[in-house]
């Protein structure tokens, strides 16, 4: 290998990184692209996601085995060690639930935190949405039984008895991309469906839902509770496949990262949402692994990446405004019929 | 109360100082075509929106079959059959005018959240029954062969039939006219009124119109109510209303 490169090891963390950022695409997507809904704090619900799983699983490890640590402390990650392998089931099971109980918590912050903005105008949502977001990071700095600024470390893997490392990655991997097409599947199957058109319209011309009949404020805010617990969800992926959680992983970089996913790929259509989650999470990896191999370039490959990520905005924006991908007509039934029907007249 | 299929009860809206409505009452008889007219801020699109929902009035009452209306949200009056239309179209951009219609049928099975992700199994034969009775309307409204396009590929007539035509679907008994034949030429206008007429006729709805070119309105109206600075300020028949002085010199001015 040149410089001794690990091809398969960076595949495998692309995939797990796709995967997250897929599954938070997807999120952002169901919100704005389908419901109009601008949400600016995305990372806040993924936050959520992450501190609950990588505190809830590190206090049941520690609880169950009578440790009677701070969960941030350096006795609880060196005693954590030990016991982790010990026992799968404990470990699959409580990965479970925690997946479970991220998208819940998320999702009803999600809901309460946005139901009052939704009854005054689309722009308050954004607004506050993001500020809300670094209001959470900001806590979590200062939270001291949660580690404060340096956070939580030595998240219990899920998969934590399998000996080989890249094994285990790999496996895990897989569970993320699971994952992703199963929300993937659900949102598809939300946006081509009457509830969909709902969606749309209220989108178009919210005025003139209500006016039809559709309960507006309901439908926005059932789309916030999926949307933020889709976003927990990716939180807990991310606390198991990092291994640790601090308030800086969670800027609101994070937010724009995907919302430039989402624009590059199309709004309005999900396969658009895992096109630009693929090419700009290899773009990321891409600049980790120059970091590594050469650590003494005059300016950090990051930035460069964050420059191109502008670049590629503008040019989309300019020559394909609606992204790789356009949005699609909804696929319900309708068409099927209308083309049998256009063929019955000629 | 009875009398009327919509009764208006001395309603008044005011926004701060402004009395954009100042205690107007009125009915409308069931399958009757009631036009209103005023000059320009007179109230009557205030009107409509308190009747509508969109408005709480600051007093007043608003009756529809006998039971008070006033103060529910849009979403509920429309469930309870009066639908509107807007002195400029809104219709959905990005849906088939066919998807236009149809989402104005209430409470579709695959509405509801958990239907869509179980998937079509549940819904999919209620969207081709709903397909069918889309079209069937689209037809009768002569806007069928544009079923697939988008509403912004329409002409501006065409798209103030289809919101109107969105209106039938829905179990309409109430359809508020807010302008139809603005910006629509005369003889297309005359086509849509007749239209309204057969619509009452063979449907049994009952119509109430804003209209500013009163040369077509009158042709068709069973009875006119005018508006003038928020207040009534004449009614009857429309050769008596276009004969009143009051309403020449509101229209004409001193």
């Amino acid at each position: 290998m040149v410089l001794g490169f690990d091809v398969l090891g960076f595949l495998i963390s692309w995939i797990s990184i796709f995967g997250i950022y897929a599954i938070l695409a997807i999120s952002l997507n169901i919100e704005v692209g389908y419901t109009g809904m601008a949400n600016f704090g995305k990372v806040a619900f993924y936050a959520l996601g992450a501190y609950l799983t990588a505190s809830l699983t590190i206090w049941t490890f520690l609880l169950l085995h009578n440790l009677p640590y701070p969960l941030y402390s350096v006795e609880a990650i060196v005693a954590l060690s030990e016991l982790v392998p010990q026992n799968p089931l404990l470990n699959i099971g409580l990965f479970i639930s925690m997946v479970v109980l991220s998208f819940i918590f998320a999702g009803v912050v999600g809901y309460l935190i946005t139901y009052p903005t939704l009854r005054v105008g689309p722009a308050f949502l954004g607004i506050t949405v993001l500020s809300f977001g670094e209001l959470i990071r900001v806590f979590l700095r200062h939270l001291k039984p949660l580690g404060a600024t340096k956070g939580l470390a030595g998240v219990p893997h899920p998969l934590a008895w399998i000996k080989d490392p890249m094994l285990r990655d790999g496996i895990f991997a897989i569970i993320i991309l699971i994952f992703t097409f199963v929300i993937f599947l659900v949102s598809e199957r939300i946006g081509n469906s009457p509830y969909g058109r709902v969606l749309r319209a209220i989108r178009d011309d919210e005025i003139a839902a209500l006016c039809l009949g559709k309960h507006v404020p309901r439908v926005k805010a059932t789309m916030l509770f999926i949307g933020s617990g889709f976003a927990g969800v990716a939180g807990a992926l991310w606390t198991y496949y990092a291994g640790s959680v601090n308030p800086d992983m969670f800027v609101p970089v994070v937010t724009f990262s995907i919302w430039a996913m989402v624009i590059f790929g199309g709004l309005g259509n999900n396969i658009g949402a895992l096109i630009g989650a693929a090419v700009l999470t290899f773009l990321d990896r891409v600049s980790f692994i120059i970091n590594i191999l050469f650590p003494n370039l005059p300016i950090t490959p990051d930035y460069i990446r964050w420059m191109f990520t502008g670049l590629l905005i503008i040019l989309m924006l300019m020559f394909r405004p609606r992204g790789i991908i356009p949005e699609k007509p909804i696929r319900t039934p309708i068409w099927t019929y209308l083309d049998k029907e256009g063929e019955d007249h000629g | 109360m009875g009398k009327y299929f919509l009764e208006v009860i001395d309603v008044a809206k005011y926004f701060g100082g402004v009395k954009a409505l100042d205690g107007v009452s009125l009915g409308i008889e069931k399958g009757s075509v009631v036009g209103l007219i005023g000059p320009n801020g007179s109230g009557k699109t205030t009107l409509f929106n308190v009747i509508t929902g969109f408005y709480e009035p600051t007093r007043g009452e608003v009756w529809f079959e006998n039971e008070r209306i006033d103060g529910l949200n849009p979403n509920e009056i429309y469930k309870r059959g009066i639908v509107r239309t807007f002195q400029i179209p809104r219709t959905f951009s990005s849906l088939s005018v066919l998807e236009n219609v149809i989402i104005a049928f209430p409470n579709q099975i695959g509405e509801s959240i958990f239907n869509a992700i179980m998937g079509p199994r549940k819904w999919g034969r209620d969207e081709v029954e709903l397909a069918k009775k889309g079209l069937q309307i689209l037809k009768v409204f002569r806007i069928a062969p544009y079923a697939k396009l988008k509403p912004t590929q329409l002409s501006a007539a065409h798209i103030k039939l289809l919101e109107t035509a969105r209106g039938l679907m829905g179990n309409a008994k109430l359809i508020l006219l807010d302008e139809p034949a603005a910006g629509v030429s005369y003889d297309v206008a005359h086509e849509m009124f007749k239209f309204i007429l057969n619509l009452r006729k063979e449907l049994g709805l009952t119509f109430f119109i804003i209209e500013h070119r009163l040369e077509i309105l009158m042709e068709f109206v069973d009875y006119v109510y005018v508006l003038h600075n928020g207040k009534l300020l004449a009614e009857g028949k429309p050769d008596e209303v276009i004969n009143n002085p009051k309403v020449i010199e509101a229209y004409i001015g001193e």
